[in-house]
């Protein structure tokens, strides 16, 4: 008993840590490894599988559905994110201030975040109907003119940003607003005092005092709105054509509708990258500030 | 002392054959306690079905579990089932049209003769001859049975009878180039004078009964792609043409779903899809007044090749690595059972016995036109609505592409050329 319980203290930094690291091995490390194999193959589900080395890789890195791909994923997320920024930015101020009914305003505007996003998909889609949805009634009432929506193929993705936006700026409005609390209400007073107006001291204190929080922010939704999925292969299934279509959903469709397993793997490396590349430029930013 | 060995003798023969007897008679409850596993696609069938199992249940003393998953997962989850050989799945729903170039080149279907050939397996009136040629057509191959049509379905032409004669037109438009005029005569700007599918791939299945139509095919004799033959041009302009012209903004999005609802809405006058759609239009839920009144149906109007539009057959099949084939082939016979075809018939949707279409409780509950205009298209139709190939979902991908640049108004000759050379790289990459 002795030994077995002095052998466990003398190794309990290895021993302690290791459910931890089977899980990582067992759920990341495996799937990903797996991946990597699957993508030197050509396997179509129900055939055989043939070893392809990285052929898979020079098709992609050539296929020009890969880079509409690529540019839509893109396309999305940059205009997606920033914009959910702003309207962040915009929700978090008006939170930090006192006004009667905030606990259930505040309860109300992270609806969006907390609903299934397969949900929210069809009923964007049916509101998104050119004939018979909501979204043209309103524009009409407005005195706008009908507009076609996810119908149109250079309308279907500025319409999902849309979506996105609608969904995922109560988020970073949470975590700006987190950090707007932190900054202390001192600095306030005292620029009140030397007669700094609302806009200054937000852009001298606010800003500055929420940086970090800002980029925190960007880095989760970037990352995450690389990956974006349910809401657009919901609403348009990548279409009209390919015009809405990201890499994911064309990953998704080569590996569950087109069958092509090591193609689709290969799609999903590339992704990968893709989403580390923009995580590590931000986190460089995220440094040097 | 003689007597005894000849009387047990005669004890015996009478034993055996008493055993024979009963070993050929068809017993519903010989395998109660065994349980069993069902793969469905979320159809109307399966709406149906479902509040009946118990039924079945009660029966055999059989457990049925229905796993239901909506139509594109369903299809996923059950490729991954079916081809890594899971034996805790016993049968599945099934549309050959689509799937069996791959089931059968893969060796995954269990031939059922063996089951049918049993009379202690096969209930006595299981009648195999009521089925519609067409619709058990599809699960043969080379001669054995893989399965059993549970309905067959096509897409009719759904018009509204009021508009049409507010506007000075007699009946249904027979020809192609009527139904370009009744469109013309009956959009304005509240109503789409016509309206089918344009979703890319999801489009196909609709647009394939033009390509028919107008003399088109999938492939040519060398198996190369015909999608840009002069005919198959010639029916994506009309469709373009028409969709364009007369149809309602944004065809690019329209599903069944978005097709279906704009009519039953009022908002297109006549619309061509699936005819198991009828009850939407007699469900005052779904339907406006004025559309459940006036809604009549017809074969889909012919084209320079005649009316040939795809006949769909879903049916159920046994799984190749069932356990339970036995259990699993009682099942499909009672769900598929006279009895049950009819009422399934009355139901609403299209079954796949002639006996169901001769009721006469059917023929009073379901419209006129709509029995004929149904039973016309399954006389001409097509069983291949699909390209009879592999890779079938990405074909009709790269085909929904050319659909989309046609209703988008670019060049149709040229996005079929270009369906048509990334089809063929297509069936030559999948190996």
């Amino acid at each position: 008993m002795k030994t077995a319980s002095s052998w466990i203290d003398r190794n309990a930094r290895y021993l302690f840590p290791l459910p931890a690291i089977l899980a990582i091995v067992v759920l990341i490390v495996a799937p990903v490894v797996t991946n990597f194999v699957l993508s030197l193959y050509d396997y179509f589900v129900g055939g055989r599988a043939f070893f392809v080395g990285l052929e898979n890789y020079q098709r992609a890195a050539t296929d020009p559905r890969v880079w509409n791909g690529i540019k839509n994923t893109f396309y999305f997320t940059f205009t997606a994110v920033p914009l959910q920024l702003l309207v962040g930015i915009g929700i978090a101020v008006l939170f930090n201030r006192d006004f009667p009914g905030k606990g259930l305003a505040r309860t109300i505007i992270l609806l969006p975040m907390v609903a299934t996003p397969v949900a929210i998909a069809l009923i964007w889609a049916l509101m998104f109907n050119p004939s018979l949805g909501v979204m043209n009634y309103f524009l009409e009432t407005l005195g706008l003119e009908r507009s076609l929506w996810v119908a149109q193929s250079n309308l279907a993705i500025p319409s999902l940003v849309l979506v996105d936006t609608w969904q995922w700026s109560p988020m970073i409005a949470l975590i700006l607003l987190a950090a707007m609390q932190g900054v202390p209400s001192e600095h306030y007073e005292a620029a009140r005092i030397d007669g700094a107006s609302g806009w200054q001291s937000f852009w001298h204190i606010t800003i500055p005092g929420i940086r970090s929080a800002i980029v925190v922010a960007l880095i989760l939704r970037a990352v995450d709105a690389l990956k974006t999925f349910d809401i657009i292969y919901v609403i348009t299934e990548g279409g009209p054509g390919t015009a809405s279509e990201t890499l994911n959903v064309l990953a998704f469709k080569t590996g569950f509708q087109f069958f092509h397993a090591g193609y689709a793997a290969t799609l999903l490396i590339f992704l990968m990258f893709l989403v580390l590349g923009v995580a590590v430029l931000l986190n460089a930013v995220r440094k040097r500030t | 002392m003689n007597v005894r060995p000849l009387r047990l003798l005669a004890l015996l023969v009478l034993l055996a054959s008493f055993a024979a007897a009963t070993a050929q008679e068809f017993d519903w409850r010989r395998f109660e306690g065994s349980e069993i596993r069902f793969m469905m696609n979320r159809h109307p069938f399966t709406n149906w079905l479902e509040p009946l199992v118990p039924e079945f249940e009660a029966l055999t003393g059989i457990d049925v579990n229905l796993e239901i998953l909506p139509e594109d997962q369903f299809r996923q989850v059950r490729l991954l089932e079916v081809s890594s050989g899971a034996a805790t799945l016993d049968g599945y729903m099934i549309m050959p049209g689509q799937v069996s170039a791959q089931y059968l080149g893969a060796g995954w279907v269990r031939y059922i003769d063996d089951l049918v050939a049993d009379p202690s397996l096969t209930m006595p009136d299981l009648d195999l001859s009521d089925f519609f040629g067409g619709a058990i057509g599809t699960f043969e191959d080379d001669g054995q049975l893989f399965g059993l049509p549970l309905q067959i379905e096509s897409s009719l032409l759904f018009y509204r009878a009021d508009l049409v004669e507010a506007a000075g037109l007699e009946g249904p438009p027979a020809t192609m180039e009527e139904l370009m005029a009744y469109a013309a005569a009956l959009s304005d700007e509240m109503v789409a004078g016509f309206a089918m599918r344009g979703r890319g791939a999801a489009a196909t299945s609709q647009t394939v009964n033009l390509l028919y139509s107008f003399g088109g095919e999938w492939l040519d004799e060398e198996g190369k792609s015909a999608l840009d033959s002069p005919e198959s041009i010639a029916a994506h302009e009309f469709y373009a043409e028409l969709m364009r012209n007369y149809g309602p903004p944004g065809p690019t999005n329209l599903h069944w779903a978005e097709v279906t609802s704009l009519y039953a809405q009022g908002q297109a006058a006549m619309i061509f899809d699936a005819n198991v759609f009828r009850p939407i239009m007699e469900d005052p839920a779904q339907a406006i007044d004025v559309v459940r009144e006036n809604t009549r149906y017809a074969p889909l109007p012919a084209g320079p090749a005649g009316s040939v539009p795809g006949v769909l057959v879903w049916g159920l099949s046994v799984n190749h690595a069932s356990q339970n084939p036995e259990a699993s082939w009682y099942f499909i016979q009672w769900a598929l059972s006279k009895e049950n075809q009819v009422r399934l018939a009355l139901f609403g949707v299209p079954a796949a016995r002639a006996s169901a279409w001769a009721n006469e409780e059917f023929q009073t509950r379901a419209p006129a036109d709509w029995i004929e205009a149904s039973m016309t298209s399954f006389e001409n139709g097509q069983p291949y609505w699909n390209p009879p190939i592999i890779p079938v979902a990405e074909v009709r991908d790269a085909y929904g592409q050319a659909i989309v640049a046609a209703l988008e108004g670019r060049d149709v000759a040229q996005a079929l050329e270009r369906a048509a050379d990334e089809m063929d790289r297509i069936i030559q990459r999948t190996r």
